[in-house]
């Protein structure tokens, strides 16, 4: 069923949306779910979430790109959950590793939302995106987007591990050089 | 909150085009439906329509005989092959000690990759558009098994305890994945999680 369609159930109230959206988007969504929570069970949760927090929301929200509406609300709620999950234990998931990782961009002391909110960040990074190379951009968004490891980013894309790896070090310096120019207190 | 998570939260609202680019499935783009596209451009559709129709109707006595290219094209590498098909695929670099020796798109949009040698085929990897089964394997195995496996329902076909096809649906794809020779479950599933 066309997206458009889907949308319009939603906006009719039409329970059967959620019918349609678990069958188009299930795996799409538990795939991103599960790069974040590594667990078939919580990832299942989270997307029955998801699919609660589009009923929720559509109306009034009438995304344009279903795919990626979806997509943010399952990611948004797997980080949550893996947030909830590990409070008293860390363990090497994909998720702590990719932390481990960002805080060489933010420092753990920041008092960055001192300064600036949440959203200005996000339209911080879309900028600084849009002004880096297609394959860096595609890399730095697989990897912090859809959490893929480096090695799937390097079969996906054609490269090698350790050229991903790379090419994620200095995407990482180059957006904190570039927080750091537009004000970011890091 | 840590700042590394707030970093990772932020992330999650940037823009829809930036997270479907980097989707390596290539997530279908929201399409309006055909008669949606407005009178002020079907107008100027329907007349190309037209006059498409009526140049081939008088071509027809002048060029009675047509013939097509080769539907098979043999190209060099995956990304080759990506671009002749307009679709990604992700698969495994070997299969045991077999490499990839051949790789082939069929009428632009059935990408089969080869592994073992031209005398000796012993898997056949397939990826294309839509859901119809793309193996071209119309053996009818008398053990058939549907298993989910990676988040997809995977289809096995064989026969004493061996599997010698394998066909699912991810999306808008269709995968088969063929074995001459047969084998055990678990080198198929070893297959399927690396093929996307």
């Amino acid at each position: 069923m066309d997206d458009f369609d889907i949308v319009e159930m939603y906006w009719d109230r039409n329970e059967d949306a959620i019918y349609h959206t678990d069958k188009k988007y299930n795996r799409y969504c538990s795939g991103i779910a599960y790069n974040i929570l590594f667990n078939a069970e919580d990832t299942k949760e989270c997307v029955n979430d998801t699919w609660l927090k589009a009923w929720e929301t559509i109306p009034p929200q009438r995304p344009e790109n279903l795919a990626a509406y979806l997509g943010k609300i399952t990611r948004n709620l797997a980080i949550n959950l893996h947030e909830k999950l590990t409070a008293l234990k860390r363990g090497g998931r994909q998720t702590d590793v990719i932390l481990d990782e960002l805080s060489e961009v933010i420092g753990e002391e920041s008092d960055v939302d001192r300064y600036i909110d949440e959203k200005i960040l996000t339209e911080l990074i879309t900028r600084f995106l849009k002004q880096q190379n297609e394959t860096a951009r595609k890399v730095f968004v697989r990897r912090y987007w859809y959490m893929s490891s480096t090695k799937e980013i390097a079969r996906y894309y054609g490269l090698t591990e350790s050229n991903v790896k790379v090419m994620l070090l200095r995407t990482r310096e180059k957006l904190r050089e570039y927080l750091i120019k537009e004000g970011y207190d890091l | 909150m840590n700042e590394p998570l707030k970093l990772l939260k932020a992330i999650n609202d940037i823009d829809d085009e930036l997270i479907m680019e980097a989707n390596v499935e290539v997530f279908p783009t929201q399409k309006k439906p055909f008669w949606n596209i407005g009178l002020a451009r079907l107008v100027p559709f329907m007349a190309v329509i037209v006059l498409a129709v009526f140049i081939a109707v008088g071509n027809l006595d002048r060029n009675p005989i047509t013939t097509g290219g080769n539907p098979v094209v043999t190209v060099n590498s995956l990304s080759d092959a990506e671009k002749t098909a307009g679709f990604p695929i992700s698969v495994p670099q070997k299969y045991g000690d077999d490499e990839i020796f051949t790789i082939t798109v069929v009428n632009e949009s059935v990408i089969c990759v080869h592994y073992g040698s031209e005398e000796d085929v012993d898997m056949v990897i397939y990826k294309g558009t839509g859901s119809e089964d793309i193996s071209g394997d119309y053996t009818v195995y008398p053990d058939v098994q549907d298993i989910e496996y990676d988040f997809r329902s995977i289809q096995l076909k064989g026969n004493a305890g061996k599997i010698y096809l394998a066909i699912w649906n991810d999306r808008q794809y269709s995968f088969a994945v063929r074995i001459p020779d047969g084998a055990e479950l678990e080198e198929v599933k070893a297959v399927i999680r690396e093929t996307h």
